[in-house]
Formats: C-alpha cells, structure tokens, sequence
C-alpha cells in the first residue's frame, strides 16, 4: 500500500483522509480493463450509425 | 378581440365553432380539445389576432410566396381552470391563489388550410389521464397585461409543405434547448427547415421528408452533438433510450416503418414489482414500460407503451437521436459496459458480493445537481466520504449509477454509487470519481491525479435515497 507520490506512479493525494490504494493492483486492473472491455467498445462505437442514418421520415398528418 | 368560453362540459368547445376566425380550422381544434384536456379547464380565452413568430417565419419565408392568400396573423387559445374569469374590461380575475398557479398553457392555431395547430405550451395537468413524468421548461406568456408562466413541453403540427414530422420534432427539442438553457438560440420553423436542407430538391416544397442524417446535422448546427443510435446495432437500446430521457435529454425518435419521427420527452412510472429476485444484473429501465412521447400528428405527451393495440408501440422505433450539450463525451453504452464489469470483477479489493440481487439506475446530472443532493441528504453519508464528495472537483456534467438490492430499490433506495466523468474518453480505463463499496469508497481526484480510499470506520452505510431532480415530477 502507498500513499507516496514518490513510490507510485499512479497513486498521489495529499487529503488526509484519503488511505493509499495499490498501485501495482491498479496497473493489473488497467490492463484487464483494456483486454476485456475497451474492445467492445471500440466494436460497438464501429457499429453506431449503420443503417439509422438512412431513414427516410414524412409522416404525413 | 379578446373572447372568454366557459367550459362546464367537454360539449362547450363546440362554441369555438363560432370563432369566425378559427373558419375552417374549428371543428379540427374542437374534436382535439374534447378529447384531450381533462376536466380541469374550465375556461378558454381566445386572443385575436396574434402575432406567432414560428409562423411568421414561415410566412415571410414561404407562405406570402404563393399565389393563395394567407393572412399573417393567428389565433391563440389560453386554458385556464375555474377560478379564473374574464372581466368586462378585459381583466382577467383570479378567485384563487396567483393567476399563473390557475393557467393551463396555450395553443396557436395558425392560418394555413392543413394542420393548423401551431406552437403549443401545456400544462400536464390539462392532460386526461397523465401520469408520469416529463422533460419540461418555463415558458413566459404575456396576456392582456398579465406576465403568465407555464411548464411544458413545445408541440406543433408539422405544417406538410414547409416542414414534415422531422421538423416538428427538430422543432420541439430545439426549442426546448432555448428556453431550458440560455447558452442556445431560439430557433423559428423556416431556420430549421433551411438547417436541414440539403439543395432541397424540387424546393422547399412539397417536403420530401428527413433523412436521420439530416436531422442530427439539424442539432449539430444549433450547437448540440447529436449522438445516434440504432435497434439493430445495439440489444440494450430501450434502456440507452431511457437512460437519456432520464438524465432530461429530449431525444428525437425514428420510426422505419411508419416513415415517422416523434420526441420522447418522458415516461410512465416504473413498476416496482416487475424486476424478479435474480442474481444476474438487471436494469431499472426494464421495469417501465412506457414512454410519453410529442407526435405532431397527435397532441402532446400521448403515452407508447408496448401494447399492439396502439397505432405504434415502443419496439416500432428504430433509431433514435440523443443531442447532447458539450462536455458529455462518455457514451451511455460505456457507462452499462462499466458498471457490468465492475460488479462481475470488482475494483481493487472493492466487491460486490453484497448486491444479491443487483439492480442498476444509471443517468447523467449536473455535478451542481448533484453536489445539492449530496447537501441535502448528508446524513445518509459517513462524515469523512460526505467531506470527499462535496469537495470533489466534477466537470459540469456527470454519469452516476445507483446499485441497489431489489428490496431497496422497491423502496426507492440505493446501496451504492459510481461516479463517472462524463467527459472521459470512451476507451478510457478509469473514467470514475467514485465508487462505492461495502465498507470503504474509492476516490478517484482527477483534477489532482490522486485517488485513494475513505473507509466508513464506525459509520454505517444505510441504503441512501433515490437522486431525483431531472425530470418534473417524482415517480
């Protein structure tokens, strides 16, 4: 556990309150983060306009 | 002219028939108001001429184009409720409380031969049968010397010609935008039919009807960032529809097969005994199942629901459109993506073994919004996170999601909160400034760099109340 900007490079606050987080376990999160979510992101956000953006609206009262 | 019509029975709106200026528009408005306003409007004041400037626009720009005839004025009608009578000297009395406490709103009803009913302001109280809640702002309405103020949401009929039902609904959402936030412009029918233009071929008119696309360019060049979202692409679009209503954005609807556009501005009240026990997660937004929507070739605030028996029902729109106000760059999408993978994995040593049944409320506020909640429900917070929370530097708007156990959340409470930036980058790997867990928070400080955790010590963490500010009413 750090709160220690020296020793973390991820995790620095000066409120006192506040009680250090792992920075190591972070780092380990970050990256599964980026293996198990973001590509489904990036996918999704590909897909977003496809098909939608050609409807043709009148409705005519 | 100034014309008072006591309303007793829904029959007494026939007597608008004799409004000469009305001509042939009357017996349209008559049926429309017979069926529509509840028992609460007692009295109609017709106003003669008036000056609309949404139709002024589109006769300077069109309508005194053509060869037939088209007089620039109009006829607004005022609804108001029993206490209010008209004066012989054209003063308008109030027996009761504040005359504006006894308005109902307005409607214009312009000139032109098909689909007369132009901008309309209403109270949802001169609604039958509404229940729910809706996206509004204040409208000021001057009468007779009097300064009135209505809550509502902007209606008009498509005009046919120069606009169709994309326009209208442009219109609506535009319109609200102006008034709700004074940092966009007003914007009158004929600017929005030339915003949407593309050439315009064969002419302004006959319209031949909006493209999705030209409709988003319409928001975009008002200054709004139109986010578009389809049925076929995305599984949870109903609950992304939702989560956008909630959070007070006005979303434009698509409607393939009806070749139909329409705002969703609201919805019905949730069931609160329509989630099941279940350890998988699900949704607050699954357990309402209608949406109060503006159809121009309705009247405003008509239910869709799931229903067949309707002339279309929720499942019929296939697209819709969410303008957003900048600085929300975190997508609603990315928001369920966040918060699916934080209860299945945790965060650190935080875990959400203690949702049994988990159900999740996600939404964009103000951080002033906000910040406000958290002052005045400070005591459900252990000291030392309540201290983190009010100083938290938060960009001016941000997602939260509230995570609650079924039990809790039938009762209108919540166990934990994520905050999310709403200004991060989809793909970014840590957009929170909080999450919640059990028995300690983790802060992320972003406008620091810092992060850490508050533990609640000795301070319990009782179940906190539902936020509830973005809409008009509470459901």
């Amino acid at each position: 556990m750090t709160n220690d900007k020296t020793t973390s490079r991820y995790i620095y606050t000066e409120r006192a309150s506040y009680k250090g987080v792992d920075s190591q376990a972070l780092t380990e999160h970050i990256k599964r983060v980026q293996k198990d979510v973001v590509p489904k992101l990036k996918a999704q956000g590909e897909k977003k306009e496809n098909g939608a953006l050609r409807l043709r609206l009148k409705g005519v009262t | 002219m100034h014309k008072w019509i006591a309303i007793a029975t829904p029959d007494d709106y026939a007597k608008l028939e004799n409004v000469k200026e009305l001509a042939t528009s009357a017996g349209q408005i008559v049926n429309r108001l017979k069926q529509y306003l509840s028992d609460k409007v007692k009295g109609v004041l017709v106003e003669h001429p008036y000056v609309d400037k949404d139709y002024r626009s589109t006769y300077y720009g069109f309508y005194a184009k053509k060869g037939q005839r088209y007089d620039p004025f109009c006829v607004r009608l005022h609804f108001f409720n029993q206490h209010v009578r008209l004066t012989d000297d054209l003063t308008l009395e109030s027996a009761s409380g504040e005359l504006h406490e006894n308005y109902f709103g307005y409607m214009v009803v312009r000139p032109t031969i098909i689909a007369p009913i132009g901008r309309t302001i209403l109270s949802t109280r001169a609604v039958q049968e509404f229940a729910g809640a809706i996206i509004d702002a204040e409208y000021v309405v001057h009468v007779l010397g009097n300064r009135l103020i209505v809550k509502g949401f902007p209606f008009m009929q498509q005009h046919t010609d120069i606009s169709v039902c994309a326009h209208a609904a442009c219109w609506g959402i535009l319109r609200h935008y102006s008034v709700r936030y004074h940092t966009y412009a007003e914007r009158l029918v004929y600017d929005i039919t030339k915003m949407a233009g593309s050439g315009d071929p064969g002419g302004l008119t006959p319209s031949r009807g909006l493209v999705v696309s030209q409709a988003s360019q319409v928001f975009s060049k008002a200054g709004l960032y139109p986010d578009v979202y389809g049925r076929r692409e995305f599984p949870n679009f109903d609950r992304l529809l939702m989560a956008y209503i909630e959070s007070g954005f006005p979303v434009f609807a698509a409607m393939g097969k009806h070749q139909h556009a329409i705002s969703v501005i609201g919805h019905g009240p949730p069931d609160r005994n329509a989630l099941k026990e279940s350890k998988e997660i699900q949704y607050a937004w699954e357990a309402t199942q209608s949406f109060y929507v503006v159809d121009d070739n309705r009247m405003p605030y008509q239910v869709v629901d799931c229903l067949d028996a309707a002339e279309y029902k929720i499942s019929d729109i296939d697209a819709f459109i969410v303008p957003l106000p900048e600085k929300i760059f975190f997508p609603g999408e990315a928001v369920e993506s966040r918060i699916e993978d934080l209860l299945r994995n945790g965060i650190l040593d935080l875990g959400f073994n203690f949702l049994i049944c988990p159900i999740v409320r996600y939404f964009v506020t103000t951080s002033a919004a906000l910040k406000r909640y958290f002052k005045e429900t400070k005591s459900q917070f252990p000291p030392d996170l309540y201290i983190a929370l009010i100083e938290l530097v938060l960009p001016q708007f941000v997602w939260i999601a509230e995570l609650s156990n079924l039990d809790d959340w039938k009762h209108k409470r919540f166990n934990s909160l994520i905050i999310f930036d709403a200004t991060a980058s989809a793909l970014e790997p840590l957009p929170y400034f909080l999450v919640m867990g059990k028995t300690k928070a983790l802060i992320f400080d972003r406008a620091t760099d810092g992060a850490g955790y508050i533990e609640y010590g000795n301070a319990p963490l009782n179940p906190m109340s539902e936020f509830r500010t973005n809409l008009q009413s509470r459901l």
